[in-house]
């Protein structure tokens, strides 16, 4: 392990990486179905070829500002511990191998979100990647049931 | 399209492992249940020669396997067994103990062997107990003499141990299952025989052809330098033992050929002697009735033709044909068809586009004639592949008399289980999720409803109490009911009992309907004391959730002193279902047709608010509606509207009415889950896609109704 595969994406100015094993696709943006009471992360559902598949809003998820849909805006479809979902991002940026020892744990105070979501940062250059904890983006807060 | 494919790479023994586990447990159950049924019906042979043959089997698979610890305890259960097939012991209830013990010991057994760990189950002393059980069993019985028991016990008749290794008992239990003989024959030497490895070769070399010569003792290693005057083969064949007989002799200097019927127990029968002195031949009839107890005569000649043989042909009659299959795969299957449903009616929906466009053009037609007839294929496609995935709910069933059987002899309590609808059939899923709801209910019946055998008495009653587990159709559903003609639901106390917890007000009306269905709620219990039987703080409530989460529905029935039902009723399959769409604030949801009672079209200044709920009249009743607007937080469409469309839903005797903007029409949808991430939320069954690709909600009228009803 001496080298990471990262799919990076951005998100406003901040820019994040996966393990691009658990990257299963890039889609464009389809038409989302809302979920009536869902988490207010979970934006909807969409259709990925047959299988109905959640779709995260990483932005509401890491607290940023919500921002208008662009040509470039595209679903990163995920899969952790073979469970399927999609999350929305502003853009992919590219794919790249990152060094282990490039790789710093999570900065106690973190930018601005929840620490748990954060599995470390990676520095290339000037750059500074965070690389998402996968497994906290959905199976966390699961949808707690409450009657209106 | 399914995950689960990929993870195909797994080896050979591990699918043997998954078929061996699955035919185990199968065989478990099978024992399981045929033992509650011969603790009431002692004298039925047929019965214990079924479980003889379960505890075989499972004997033979593990033996295959080399899991001995199965092995042993299942040959001793088969001892025992035995000893019953052949009147040497009675029926009593501490024998079944034991037995249902054994089954509890194997499923623990098998359950290590499922999580690949080695077998630590202590099982010596069941084993023993069963021994004792059987030697003593059997030396109440005049004609058998203690020694021969002994030597029985020592699995081959004459006390020669063979040694077996696991694999060659596996050979052998397979032989006997294939309805092969196994003989035991014993080869004397004529005297001062020389080279008698060469005697013994030539013998197995002609016995060979014939059948397989499972070991040989001693061996021929031995025999070479031995001076053993004869020796011990195990051998397999469909040879009759004179036709063996004769060919053994045919080899020179050899005195004598002894053939014994090698069974995997302790038969009285197989355990005769075929002796046939070198010079006459006997018919195997006389030499049978020379040696055998007359009384037995007409038992030994049976099995003297092959026991193993004629239990595989009565098998054969009665035999369903069946073929496992991989639920990934078939599920699979069902996609795959979900997917064309979904394709034909995009298909359907250019056809119609082309008509009106051009409503002359023969191609066009032929077009929508192809597709109809294409729906029908797809129709009787889909139900035949959705018959695939249904179930008996007996499979559930057959575990609960067990249940009962159990409380009733730990608590003097003593309860009848009816059985009745056992072949009614049921989406695999909801089969394999009603289960523990089930058991929750009937615990909860055996418990709390049936009485004690003297207050019964006391009131009147007849002894025993019963509980019926029923299930029957219902329209577009399945009903389960368990009902119970015990002591009926306490109404005051659960009415006290609800205000004490608060949840419900000092001064609410409530029919005893309402009230019992109170149980239902989260932290309810109205036992005064646990008990190891229910009442262990989760409740009811937990049960009406998981009956909700499949669409179901649960309902109470009771009455004073008569009893009390439980009424689940489940939907007929989970897959592909007609529905009715609806939109409302520009989504669209489908609700499943099957709950649809009708569709009004109702003046906005018609709904009135009664208690914070709005209401309409509907042919002199109040139909409670709801706004699946305001449940869903949906925008509100841009122009206010004199009418609004209800669509009345109902499921049992529950109706409610849903507010909706606009009715879409009515397709057949196929049902896909949300996923784990989404499941359980309220009002949502699942998701669907339409033809136009996009996702579609379907509703989930039980909670809604549930929902409502209860706020």
């Amino acid at each position: 392990m001496a080298e990471e595969q990262l799919v990076t994406f951005s998100l406003g100015s901040e820019e994040f990486g996966v393990e691009i094993m658990k990257a299963q696709e890039i889609i464009r943006i389809p038409p989302i179905t809302r979920v009536p009471k869902a988490p207010s992360y979970v934006e909807g559902v969409i259709n990925l070829r047959g299988n109905v598949i959640p779709v995260v809003n990483l932005r509401v998820r890491f607290g940023m500002p919500l921002d208008e849909e662009t040509d470039l805006s595209r679903i990163v479809v995920l899969q952790v511990r073979r469970r399927v979902f999609g999350v929305r991002v502003d853009r992919v940026t590219e794919v790249l191998r990152l060094d282990s020892e490039a790789i710093e744990p999570p900065p106690p105070v973190a930018l601005g979100m929840d620490s748990s979501f954060i599995r470390g940062v990676g520095k290339i250059g000037e750059r500074l990647l965070i690389l998402l904890n996968l497994d906290q983006l959905m199976g966390e807060d699961r949808v707690n049931e409450q009657t209106a | 399209m399914s995950q689960g494919d990929k993870n195909n790479t797994g080896i050979d023994l591990e699918d043997f492992l998954e078929f061996f586990l699955l035919d185990s447990q199968e065989q478990v159950e099978k024992l399981g249940s045929g033992l509650l049924q011969l603790e009431r019906d002692g004298e039925n042979i047929a019965l214990v020669n079924e479980l003889f043959r379960s505890a075989h089997s499972l004997k033979g698979a593990s033996g295959t396997m080399g899991f001995t610890p199965i092995v042993e305890l299942t040959h001793a259960a088969e001892d025992l067994l035995d000893k019953l097939r052949q009147g040497k012991l009675l029926v009593t209830n501490e024998i079944i103990d034991v037995l249902l013990a054994v089954t509890d010991k194997v499923k623990l057994m098998l359950a290590n062997v499922e999580q690949r760990v080695d077998i630590t189950e202590e099982y010596s002393p069941l084993k023993d107990l069963m021994n004792v059980i059987v030697e003593t069993g059997a030396t109440a019985q005049p004609e058998f003499s203690v020694s021969k028991t002994a030597e029985v016990r020592k699995r081959v008749p004459t006390g020669v141990d063979f040694a077996l290794t696991p694999v060659e008992w596996g050979i052998m239990d397979e032989a006997l299952i294939s309805g092969k003989a196994v003989y035991q024959i014993e080869v004397l030497f004529a005297p001062n025989t020389l080279m008698k490895a060469v005697r013994a070769v030539m013998v197995i070399q002609r016995l060979e052809p014939l059948g397989r010569v499972v070991k040989i003792l001693p061996s021929i290693e031995e025999l070479e330098a031995d001076t053993a005057e004869r020796f011990h083969l195990l051998y397999i064949t469909i040879e009759p033992p004179e036709e063996i007989r004769a060919d053994v002799l045919e080899v020179s200097e050899i005195s004598e050929v002894r053939i014994k019927h090698y069974s995997q127990s302790d038969s009285f029968a197989s355990n005769k002697d075929f002796s046939f002195p070198g010079a006459k031949i006997n018919e195997p009839k006389k030499s049978v009735m020379n040696q055998g107890d007359k009384a037995d005569n007409e038992h030994s000649q049976q099995s003297f033709t092959a026991p193993a043989a004629a239990d595989s042909q009565e098998n054969g009659a009665n035999q369903v044909h069946t073929i496992r299959v991989d639920t990934v795969r078939m599920d699979n299957l069902i996609n795959l068809v979900g997917e064309m449903v979904i394709t034909r009616t995009r298909l359907v929906k250019i056809g119609n586009d082309l008509k009106a466009n051009n409503d002359s053009d023969p191609l066009v037609n032929g077009l929508n004639e192809t597709n109809v007839y294409l729906g029908r294929l797809m129709s009787d496609l889909q139900e035949s592949v959705m018959r695939l995935r249904m179930v008996p709910v007996g499979t559930v069933f057959s575990r609960y008399p067990r249940l009962v059987r159990d409380f009733c002899r730990k608590t003097g309590k003593k309860i009848e289980l009816v059985v009745k609808g056992e072949e009614t059939e049921l989406d695999k899923t909801v089969i394999e999720m009603i289960g523990d709801p089930l058991t929750h209910i009937i615990r909860n019946s055996v418990d709390h409803g049936i009485e004690l055998p003297e207050e019964r008495i006391a009131a009147g009653k007849p002894e025993v109490g019963t509980i019926t587990l029923d299930a029957y159709h219902e329209g577009n559903h399945i009903a389960i009911t368990v009902s119970d003609n015990g002591a009926g639901l306490d109404i005051e106390k659960i009415y006290k009992k609800g205000l004490e917890k608060g949840l419900i007000g000092e001064r609410e009306e409530m029919s005893e309907k309402d009230i019992a269905n109170l149980i239902f709620l989260p932290g309810f219990s109205t036992a005064d004391k646990i008990t190891d039987i229910s009442g262990r703080g989760v409740g009811m409530d937990v049960v009406k959730k998981a009956l909700n989460n499949l669409g179901g529905l649960i309902d109470i029935k009771t009455k004073k002193g008569e009893g009390t039902s439980f009424i689940i009723r489940l939907p007929l399959t989970l897959a592909i279902i007609q529905a009715l769409l609806v939109e409302v604030g520009k989504e669209i949801y489908a609700v499943p047709l099957s709950s649809v009672i009708e569709t009004l079209l109702v003046q906005t200044s018609e709904i009135k608010t009664v208690g914070g709920l709005p209401m309409v009249q509907l042919r002199g009743n109040t139909l409670p509606l709801i706004s699946l607007k305001e449940k869903f937080d949906l925008h509100d469409s841009d122009k206010t509207q004199d009418e609004v469309f209800v669509v009345v839903v109902g499921l049992g005797d529950k109706v409610i009415g849903l507010v909706v903007d606009e009715l879409q029409g009515q397709q057949e949808i196929v049902i896909k889950t949300l996923g784990e991430y989404l499941n359980g939320l309220p009002g949502i069954a699942g998701a669907t896609i339409l033809g136009d690709g996009k996702v579609t909600l379907i509703l989930d009228i039980g909670s809604l109704i549930q929902d409502i009803l209860i706020n």
